[in-house]
């Protein structure tokens, strides 16, 4: 391939951070959709806006909240620094915070609607069978949700391949920590260094096609996945 | 960032019959620039559009038909290009820019930077960004400093990553730093002999029609000369800042 040490090592940031993202986007998620498919309340509905935020929400925005958020003399940034001893901002664990965030309606979504189509006649033949709670989770349920979740896995990460703007906010650009393709791309362009720009814009397309081709082959036209983004 | 999302909040409710004159400026004039825009709508009753970013971008957008009338860069070889190309004419120096260093909450000083990120432009782009890049390598700090480094898509960007006090230090410029009325004890101006000089050109873009009052607003920008000195930057002619 043609593209520079700089843009592989940007692939490679990209991939870490939407598969981490996506990993800890599904373990989020899963009992969020959970809970958004029990209970009825209006609290419910306050964290379905909530939830709904990042669609709605310019990415920059979100990031410049994050930047805000994460400065040392803040709560969350004077507890990570005595955690870890480093900043939040600029840094890959203050990345992969943004997409988490950014992403989660693009995960929760899918996996809503995956567990509203079992049916609950199915966990009531479990339970009189003797199964009990986790029983069923693990027996029943999670087989059923296995297309939901590769759905809602594969949505989280091809989203947070395509971030921009949280990043843009937060990142700081540093080669090796937070540079992503998208960032690589956008300087490769602003500093006229078009033909990179091509390369990396086409592994970028080309990867992005494969995921959304796995999607559309996963998630059946009925329950098509949302396209947003 | 921030300028950007100012200035269009400003700008929005100002919606008049006569298209005023549209403007790009790069991220280390525009706190300079607003004022000169009030200024000029004070004095001539005329009003300007301001937009604020990085010269590397309105350069791709100006390049590709972006309706801009006059474009203030950070930059000389821009708007040189442009009047070469044909796209714009008339690219002089306005100014020259001044690298500051900030410090918020330490004493300022080049060779004892805080502990923690350092913030500067991006060198490829942003022309204040190379200056910050040259001023680490001749003084010899480059090597032992490169991985401290966080770059900002533009001087604007570099500003709010200090301000913020993710990077408690950064390198900016100083018309910043004046038009914020940042306290003097937190920076530094950094040696104009540790970087190239930062000249800044802009250049005409308007055509036909509007052009009469782009060229207005060209005058009465050259004639604001104390506005300039005192933000911070150096005149065309001045040590350091040659003339066309």
């Amino acid at each position: 391939m043609l593209l520079t040490d700089s843009d592989w090592q940007a692939l490679a940031i990209t991939l870490q951070l939407a598969g981490l993202s996506t990993a800890l986007l599904l373990a989020i998620g899963l009992p969020l959709a959970a809970w958004r498919v029990r209970k009825q309340t209006a609290l419910r509905r306050v964290l379905d806006a909530v939830l709904a935020l990042p669609l709605v929400l310019p990415p920059t925005v979100l990031g410049f909240y994050l930047l805000v958020l994460f400065a040392p003399d803040t709560p969350l940034g004077q507890a990570w620094h005595w955690f870890t001893g480093q900043g939040l901002a600029f840094s890959f664990a203050g990345l992969v915070l943004g997409s988490v965030l950014y992403s989660l309606p693009f995960v929760v979504q899918p996996l809503t609607v995956a567990l509203r189509e079992i049916p609950q006649s199915l966990l009531e033949a479990a339970a009189s069978l003797g199964a009990n709670r986790w029983e069923r989770l693990l027996r029943v349920v999670l087989p059923l949700l296995r297309r939901g979740i590769l759905v809602a896995g594969t949505l989280g990460f091809a989203h947070t391949l395509g971030e921009f703007g949280v990043v843009l906010m937060l990142g700081g650009s540093i080669p090796g920590e937070t540079q992503v393709v998208s960032i690589a791309l956008f300087q490769h362009v602003e500093a006229l260094r078009y033909g990179e720009a091509h390369r990396l814009a086409a592994c970028l397309l080309g990867l992005s096609f494969l995921l959304l081709l796995l999607v559309y082959g996963l998630g059946d036209t009925r329950r098509a996945a949302p396209m947003r983004g | 960032m921030r300028h950007l999302l100012l200035t269009l909040l400003g700008a929005a409710p100002c919606i008049q019959a006569a298209e005023p004159v549209r403007i790009a400026v790069a991220a280390n004039l525009l706190p300079v620039m607003e004022q000169i825009a009030r200024d000029y709508r004070q004095q001539a009753g005329a009003k300007v559009q301001l937009a604020g970013g990085s010269s590397g971008a309105f350069y791709e957008q100006i390049r590709r038909g972006a309706p801009f009338d006059l474009f203030y860069s950070a930059d000389a070889e821009r708007p040189d290009k442009l009047a070469a190309a044909g796209t714009g004419e008339a690219s002089r120096t306005y100014a020259c820019g001044r690298l500051a260093l900030w410090v918020p909450k330490a004493e300022p000083k080049l060779d004892a930077l805080p502990a923690g990120k350092i913030a500067i432009a991006q060198p490829d782009t942003a022309p204040y960004g190379r200056a910050a890049l040259q001023t680490l390598e001749r003084s010899g700090q480059l090597d032992e400093l490169k991985p401290r480094l966080v770059y900002a898509q533009d001087i604007g960007q570099a500003y709010q990553f200090v301000h913020s006090s993710n990077a408690p230090s950064g390198f900016v410029a100083l018309s910043q730093l004046t038009a914020a009325g940042t306290p003097a004890a937190q920076y530094a101006r950094v040696d104009a002999t540790l970087y190239e000089p930062l000249v800044q050109k802009r250049v005409l873009l308007a055509k036909g029609e509007r052009r009469a009052a782009a060229e207005a607003f060209l005058t009465f920008f050259d004639a604001q000369k104390d506005t300039l000195k005192a933000a911070g930057y150096g005149l065309p002619g001045e040590a350091g800042c040659a003339a066309d």
